[in-house]
């Protein structure tokens, strides 16, 4: 990557006086200590639901007190077919579960050089995520249809369904729910989504906030499999915008765990995180302690993408260009001259 | 003694290593804070807060958590808490914040909050933790759980932003 220019703003800021925390541990700790008094005098012997401050959605949390709340009975605002947002959500874990579990291993030799012999390792990471990506120019032209039912799932009669379809008419999945009723715009609701034959439970959170200066939605899914002997991860996935007058920014994550325990305490297995802004996009994905990330990823023509690779430790950027054949298969060039077709 | 390590101690009971963990870690988290609030008094209070809620649930934390990204974590949600209970504390104008204490200079106030006025969140705390805390972004990349790509991408944009609009010739 190019050497980030920045000397002239840090010496402006070094220059300042720091600023020097008033607030002192002595201080912290007489608080605690308050704090602990009083909850000693006002404990009360019934169970107290802890919610864990480690998810940085905290509306995580209530998913899983979800069986203990009941339904209200005010009208639902929030209607699941017309949300591009849950939609794409959807669309985000058909985009990439596919080839998901290809991931491992990972490029083991990530510290080389782009220019020695990474190139191949690099083109096989992205084949990983090649479709996921091509999907994700094309998701804004899915389309869906929405139509009532009697359909019997584990004893739970769901009466809607949501059809998603692809540009080509493909359909692609379906998402069966009930139309609840809640008191507030913050609400938890269940449904189940069939992918490739396979049947999800979903548990869906969506969070609305309105500020003077902006507005924020945060919608999280968890998807886990009814049959655990066929999969028995769960996959979290999450949506996050902020707007600010025509600023936004739009990014996905699909995040997968071996337990809700797991979920809880973000020890996710692996994750997939996309941006983007205007028509470009940013992939990242992790196993472990490895990381991958392409950049700055565009479509130049129908057929023909390119994207940019940076390895950690150095300068340079290397951008990458895929054409898809005719012949449905890919080729990668880098500078012209290191071809690699897949 | 690595801040790990001193989290281990903490939740084997020995305070006595509390003040070493609170001086090595309070920077990061109140800048996070900071990059919510955009205010330095309320930025002070809920640093109280989001470690005496450390205290409180030190018994529950997982011991191979990241503990700095526990933290953040905290005083995100705490942050965001706050604006929910007082909504009339909005984001403020630049020219309207007061310093904290007449006592203290207040020259990097003045350019935090005219940065902060420029930049989005995830790039002010960005910038703010590898400029004003000297973190490099492998680990701004491990306190805040973003690819580094993604952290390089938002630094750029907000040295960027920064060549653009600040006053100051940079």
């Amino acid at each position: 990557m190019k050497k980030i220019n920045d000397e002239n703003i840090k010496e402006a800021l070094k220059k300042c006086n720091p600023y020097q925390i008033k607030t002192s541990s002595t201080q912290i700790i007489e608080a605690y200590n308050r704090a602990k008094e009083e909850k000693t005098n006002n404990r009360k012997a019934k169970n107290i639901i802890i919610l864990a401050p480690l998810i940085l959605c905290s509306s995580l949390i209530l998913v899983f007190t979800m069986y203990g709340i009941k339904k209200s009975n005010t009208k639902n605002s929030f209607d699941y077919s017309k949300n591009k947002y849950f939609t794409r959500q959807l669309l985000t874990f058909t985009s990439f579960f596919d080839g998901y579990e290809d991931i491992y291993p990972l490029n083991k030799n990530r510290k080389n050089r782009l220019s020695d012999t990474s190139f191949s390792q690099v083109v096989d990471n992205y084949e990983k995520v090649q479709e996921g990506v091509k999907d994700l120019f094309t998701i804004d032209s899915y389309y869906t249809e929405v139509s009532k039912c009697s359909f019997t799932f584990d004893d739970v009669i769901y009466t809607r369904r949501i059809d998603y379809y692809s540009s080509s008419s493909s359909l692609v999945s379906s998402f069966y729910y009930n139309e609840e009723e809640a008191k507030n715009k913050k609400f938890i609701e269940e449904g189940l989504f069939v992918y490739l034959q396979s049947y999800y439970y979903a548990s869906i959170e969506i969070k609305q906030e309105n500020n003077k200066n902006k507005s924020e939605i945060e919608v999280s899914t968890i998807l886990r499999n009814v049959d655990v002997q066929q999969d028995n991860k769960l996959y979290l996935i999450e949506k996050e915008s902020e707007y600010k007058g025509t600023q936004s920014e739009n990014s996905y994550s699909l995040m997968t765990f071996n337990s809700y325990t797991d979920l809880e305490d973000e020890a996710c297995l692996s994750s997939i995180e996309y941006e983007i802004e205007n028509e470009v996009i940013n992939v990242s994905y992790q196993n472990g302690s490895e990381e991958f990330e392409f950049e700055d990823i565009k479509k130049l023509e129908e057929n023909k993408y390119s994207f940019e690779f940076e390895e950690e430790n150095d300068e340079s950027n290397s951008r990458i260009y895929l054409t898809y054949n005719q012949d449905l298969s890919r080729t990668y060039s880098l500078d012209d001259k290191i071809i690699i077709k897949k | 003694m690595e801040l790990q390590d001193l989290f281990l101690k903490l939740q084997e009971g020995d305070f006595t290593f509390f003040d070493t963990f609170y001086e090595r870690s309070k920077n990061v988290v109140f800048y996070n804070i900071l990059s919510y609030t955009k205010n330095y008094d309320i930025s002070e209070d809920i640093l109280q807060e989001t470690y005496v809620k450390f205290l409180a649930s030190i018994n529950n934390i997982n011991k191979n958590v990241n503990i700095l990204g526990y933290l953040m974590k905290i005083s995100k949600n705490l942050a965001l808490d706050y604006f929910k209970k007082n909504k009339r504390i909005e984001y403020v104008e630049d020219e309207l914040l007061i310093p904290s204490y007449m006592n203290l200079t207040i020259d990097e106030e003045e350019l935090v909050n005219k940065i902060k006025g420029i930049l989005n969140q995830k790039e002010f705390l960005i910038f703010i933790l590898h400029v004003l805390n000297d973190m490099t972004f492998e680990e701004i990349k491990e306190i805040i759980c973003k690819p580094l790509g993604s952290i390089l991408w938002a630094y750029n944009n907000a040295i960027k932003k920064l060549r653009k609009k600040m006053e100051v010739e940079i």
